[in-house]
């Protein structure tokens, strides 16, 4: 993630167009020279973050709430305006929209780790009603529920034919007793190609490929397809670029790692690939 | 080549044989890089280099004096040198709940880099915690490996960090601790670490920070992480006292 603290200029663009009453730029390109969020934007994104603060199910105090200069933040390509509140008792409500005043991120710090631990269809029904109060359209099916931290983390993935999109889900943290600590939209990740007329190889095609190439490794498990985001090699991977059908191999390398190879959907290249250290 | 150099300097300032002890505001870094990319593994990845670019880069940012290494540099002695006195310490790599002969027990703890493929050695925890003999506890540990954020991992005891979360508002300790359960998948970790890191720049603290990491795009599946230590604690490092000299007066 690149962040750019108020010198931040490629956004600073787009956080015009949004945020003032400014024409649209005619290009995204950052400009020659960078200039800091103006104080015009700054209150505008401190008044969006005082607006979100007022629908949350749990309040946020806001009475001698200090809003932090907004800041620009460069995510997956998309330029973000934040804001930040802090609260006398060490609250904190941290919200980042994009141009177009479209809500990415609203994350509370702060909120408790214990409390009672709620059911999954309790915390499901909690999880929800945070949603409807920020205006946040409901999403359709079950969540994927995981703890982590102390936390939950419920996922609703973005899928296209059927087929998962890296990255590209709505999440949402509460706490174990269903507290908001936070929910993340990130933007539709473009993708390369639509599914339905594309050619692919079979599973087994795959699986062949991927034992090909993990030599004295190993495939395990049936491969399965997922929109990835393809890089050289494990961990260079530009979240900005369109996203590609692919095979997922999981297996394991030569010395028994676990390994999952991102096999391009209809030519079985290599596009990618991650591992268990 | 920078790190190397920060390294040698951490690691080779040593009297009577023993490693000098380093300064509260010094953090260690180090990365396996050699096992998990070409020619060790069929597959180019650039993940290692730049999870420790990300910490140490932070953690110079949030007013720490980092030492470490990444790639063959990061030997079992050296990280045990710098580990010695350091007060935040990030390791990438291999991890385990080990077989130590010398316990005759389990001890967690990391593998080296060493420019080995295979069977690099072991940093466990008893290690660790002879090195850190005498020590205050560490004040910001990530440990990004498999297994180290498993309840029965014994880093954090190494490391001087209870296994206990204080809750935002609570008294706690000047610590925290991350680490992950199970299998920790890289892209997932360089995800979540990012969000970690740059949540604790902005300010937040290390609870916080933890819970903007569980907001980024990795994976759940495939990243369990864990903390111990104080949700309100924020990992800067301290203010640097002039040392005391002979004949001057104490304020």
């Amino acid at each position: 993630m690149a962040r750019h603290r108020a010198a931040g200029a490629a956004l600073a663009l787009a956080a015009v167009a949004s945020l003032g009453a400014c024409a649209a730029p005619a290009s995204v390109r950052a400009p020659d020279a960078p200039r800091p969020i103006t104080a015009r934007e700054s209150g505008a994104a401190a008044g969006a973050a005082r607006r979100l603060a007022l629908l949350l199910v749990e309040p946020f105090p806001l009475a001698a709430t200090t809003a932090v200069p907004a800041t620009i933040v460069i995510e997956a390509g998309e330029a973000l305006v934040e804001q930040r509140l802090e609260a006398p008792d060490g609250a904190t409500l941290t919200v980042r929209t994009a141009p177009d005043g479209a809500l990415r991120l609203l994350a509370r710090g702060g909120v408790p780790t214990g409390g009672p631990a709620l059911g999954e269809t309790a915390l499901v029904a909690r999880g929800l009603l945070h949603l409807r109060a920020l205006g946040i359209g409901l999403p359709a099916g079950p969540p994927l529920i995981e703890v982590a931290g102390g936390r939950r983390v419920l996922l609703w993935e973005r899928r296209v034919d059927g087929v998962p999109v890296e990255g590209d889900a709505l999440r949402l943290v509460l706490s174990r007793s269903g507290a908001l600590v936070g929910v993340s939209r990130p933007a539709p990740a473009p993708l390369a190609g639509a599914p339905a007329p594309m050619a692919r190889a079979d599973a087994t095609a795959a699986g062949a490929a991927a034992q090909r190439l993990l030599g004295t490794g190993r495939v395990e498990g049936t491969p399965v397809l997922a929109w990835v985001a393809p890089g050289r090699g494990g961990g260079d991977e530009p979240l900005e670029l369109p996203r590609r059908l692919a095979w997922v191999v999981a297996g394991t390398l030569g010395d028994g790692t676990p390994c999952a190879l991102h096999l391009d959907a209809a030519t079985l290249e290599l596009i990618g690939w991650d591992w268990a250290p | 080549m920078l790190v190397a150099l920060l390294l040698a300097a951490g690691v080779t300032t040593t009297t009577g044989g023993l490693p000098a002890r380093t300064t509260a505001r010094e953090a260690a870094v180090f990365a396996n890089r050699t096992a998990f990319t070409a020619p060790c593994t069929d597959f180019f990845s650039s993940a290692a280099a730049r999870l420790a670019a990300q910490a140490t880069r932070s953690l110079a940012a949030l007013g720490w004096s980092t030492l470490g290494a990444v790639g063959p540099a990061f030997t079992e002695p050296a990280a045990l040198a710098a580990v010695s006195g350091v007060s935040a310490f990030y390791v990438q790599s291999h991890g385990d709940h080990y077989w130590d002969p010398v316990a005759h027990g389990r001890s967690s703890g990391v593998r080296a880099d060493a420019g080995r493929c295979e069977n690099a050695p072991k940093i466990v925890a008893n290690e660790i915690a002879a090195a850190r003999a005498g020590a205050a506890p560490a004040r910001l540990v990530v440990i990004a490996s498999c297994h180290n954020g498993e309840a029965r991992s014994t880093l954090p005891d190494a490391f001087g960090i209870a296994r206990h979360r204080s809750e935002p508002g609570e008294e706690g300790p000047s610590s925290f601790y991350v680490g992950y359960v199970g299998a920790a998948w890289q892209r997932q970790m360089l995800r979540f670490e990012g969000a970690f890191w740059a949540a604790l720049l902005d300010g937040e603290s290390a609870g916080s920070a933890f819970d903007r990491g569980l907001l980024s795009g990795f994976n759940p599946a495939r990243l369990d992480p864990q903390w111990w230590g104080a949700y309100d604690y924020r990992p800067v490092a301290p203010q640097q006292i002039p040392p005391y000299r002979p004949g001057q007066r104490r304020g």
